[in-house]
């Protein structure tokens, strides 16, 4: 039984009420304000004049733009799975080896759990061709004589591959948890009926590992979504604008060209970009999330 | 699932192959973090070796460039601050509310929680840009407490839902009792959920405290030259004259030590942290 607190339990909420409303809504609401007039620290003579919608109709018609929300989908598109199926044999092999977890796991983790700017900084350590150990080890192969970063393809696959690094333990960690958590019953009545490893996991590993797949994802999704240290550091978004995700442009548009209309409309949509995620995350979440793990 | 071993010598070897296989993932997995660890240690020739050095003299130098020479020691002194700072709001801000979103039925909870969420999963860029452009006109912008602020507006979803999943874990027959022998709810709260909440305080005190010591672009833009913390100083160090290696290494060693040290202890309640307490 819940219970009725006085004002609906709302005095108890006020501080975080508070914080939200001026720390975060009235913020946002004179960015929106922002995104309907000029501001630009390089035309300085047009400030604060009334555009309308001009800034979002230079949206819709800015390649630089779509090209960097393209850029993004792809980087999605291709980290993520490769991400999953790393994460789901090797969580299936460590679960056979249960006890190398306790040692494995929190190694693994670490690249998780650095400062994104630091696993930036060690990516692009590494891959320097001429002092960097996986630079030097490419270099020497042929594969890539000026690096892997001086080349607008090779660049971006970079930052799926450091991605990859960073984050497949993460799914690791969750998955193998997941299964330890598994019932035993099926499994051992599978083995007695002669079944081999990749029917188990075909047949009740994995099906029991979906919610928990789908939950993943959407974490995976978001957090994707707004990959910006690693990229600073290691690219800048370039060579050219081949490694300029979505965040990244948003930060030039801003931070780096000062134009601070035309950039909240950008943040604006990049923001109900998100918030379209994060509800989809959260109605999948609440769905399947309870009685998955307990 | 049981370790399928000794059956068979054909299924040993399988089993010892599976096993080397693992420590090389994650052997190799841990190579290019060791390896920026070793250049914080290195000499300049060292470290622009076009064959990798193994064996070197360590030196505290690059240490010396950057915090005793340089001004990290500053931006060390403005990331503890940052941190902890941030940590003390959103107990402050975040613990009442988790409590009632506990406890009590709150009209509006799942908006209010949505929105919450929504802040933590947008990107960086979305928060700061709103913030920077109110906190220059309520002219806080550079200092460390807008570095505080800007931090708790991600970190305080974290400390809602985490803390809403402890204290749910927390019985509730214990209030009820406590309330008919005459607490008010102050005192219910204070007296008794937060102290067997402890445990859980502290796990996610951590985490908040992790999270806000990593962030990078917040830091940078809005503590501008004067609250700079570690992660903001690195682009400082990647000038057009050269990238300053040593020092970005050393850098990252001490940004990075604390991490370590606290996952390790902690890795048990890092999966529950980590998907906002969907994984237990």
């Amino acid at each position: 039984m819940e219970r009725r607190a006085r004002f609906g339990g709302y005095l108890w909420l006020s501080p975080m009420i508070a914080f939200l409303l001026l720390f975060e809504l009235i913020p946002f609401i004179v960015m929106l304000d922002q995104s309907i007039h000029a501001l630009s620290y390089t035309q300085p003579t047009m400030n604060g004049r009334f555009v309308g919608l001009d800034n979002y109709r230079k949206l819709v018609f800015d390649d630089d733009f779509f090209r960097s929300v393209r850029l993004t989908l792809f980087f999605l598109l291709i980290a993520l799975p490769i991400q999953f199926v790393l994460a789901l044999g090797f969580s299936v092999l460590l679960a056979y080896h249960l006890h190398l977890k306790r040692v494995v796991l929190p190694l693994l983790l670490i690249p998780m759990i650095l400062a994104p700017i630091v696993v930036g900084l060690t990516a692009r350590l590494n891959l320097n061709p001429d002092f960097g150990l996986i630079g030097i080890l490419l270099r020497d192969l042929g594969l890539a004589p000026t690096g892997v970063l001086a080349n607008g393809t090779s660049a971006f696959l970079t930052l799926v591959a450091v991605d990859v690094w960073q984050w497949t333990p993460f799914l690791v960690m969750i998955f193998v948890a997941a299964i330890v958590s598994m019932p035993s019953e099926p499994f051992e009545a599978a083995e007695v009926d002669g079944a081999n490893r990749w029917q188990l996991f075909r047949h009740i590993t994995f099906p029991l590992l979906q919610p928990i797949i789908i939950v993943a994802v959407l974490l995976r999704l978001t957090d994707s979504f707004k990959i910006f240290d690693q990229i600073f550091i290691l690219t800048g978004g370039g060579p050219g604008a081949s490694t300029e995700l979505a965040t990244i442009f948003a930060y030039k548009v801003t931070f780096v060209s000062w134009n601070l209309g035309y950039g909240s409309a950008v943040v604006a949509v990049l923001f109900l970009i998100s918030f379209i995620l994060t509800f989809v995350l959260l109605k999948l979440m609440t769905r399947f999330s309870r009685g998955a793990l307990q | 699932m049981k370790p399928a071993v000794g059956r068979s010598p054909l299924s040993r070897v399988v089993s010892a192959l599976e096993v080397a296989f693992i420590a090389a993932v994650t052997g190799l997995a841990l190579v290019p973090f060791l390896w920026l660890m070793m250049t914080a240690f290195k000499e300049r020739t060292d470290i622009l070796s076009p064959v990798p050095t193994l064996l070197f003299t360590p030196t505290w130098s690059n240490f010396r460039e950057a915090f005793i020479v340089g001004e990290f020691d500053r931006y060390l002194m403005n990331s503890m601050m940052v941190a902890s700072g941030s940590v003390a709001i959103c107990l402050v801000v975040g613990l009442p509310a988790a409590y009632a979103f506990s406890r009590f039925r709150v009209f509006g909870e799942k908006h209010l929680f949505f929105y919450v969420l929504t802040t933590r999963m947008a990107p960086g860029i979305a928060i700061v840009l709103p913030l920077y452009m109110f906190f220059q006109t309520i002219g806080i912008l550079g200092t460390v407490w807008a570095v505080m602020i800007a931090h708790t507006t991600f970190n305080l979803a974290l400390v809602i839902y985490l803390m809403r999943n402890f204290f749910e874990d927390i019985p509730k027959a214990l209030d009820e009792a406590a309330i008919i022998d005459g607490a008010s709810e102050w005192q219910v709260f204070w007296r008794i959920v937060l102290p067997l909440a402890r445990p859980g305080i502290s796990v996610t005190a951590v985490l908040l405290f992790l999270f806000s010591w990593n962030e990078f672009l917040f830091a940078l833009m809005i503590g501008g030259a004067h609250a700079q913390t570690l992660p903001a100083g690195f682009p400082g160090l990647v000038t057009p004259l050269g990238t300053y290696w040593g020092q970005l290494a050393a850098v990252s060693v001490v940004v990075s030590l604390p991490v370590l040290i606290l996952v390790w202890f902690m890795q048990k309640h890092l999966a529950r942290g980590l998907t906002f307490g969907a994984v237990r």
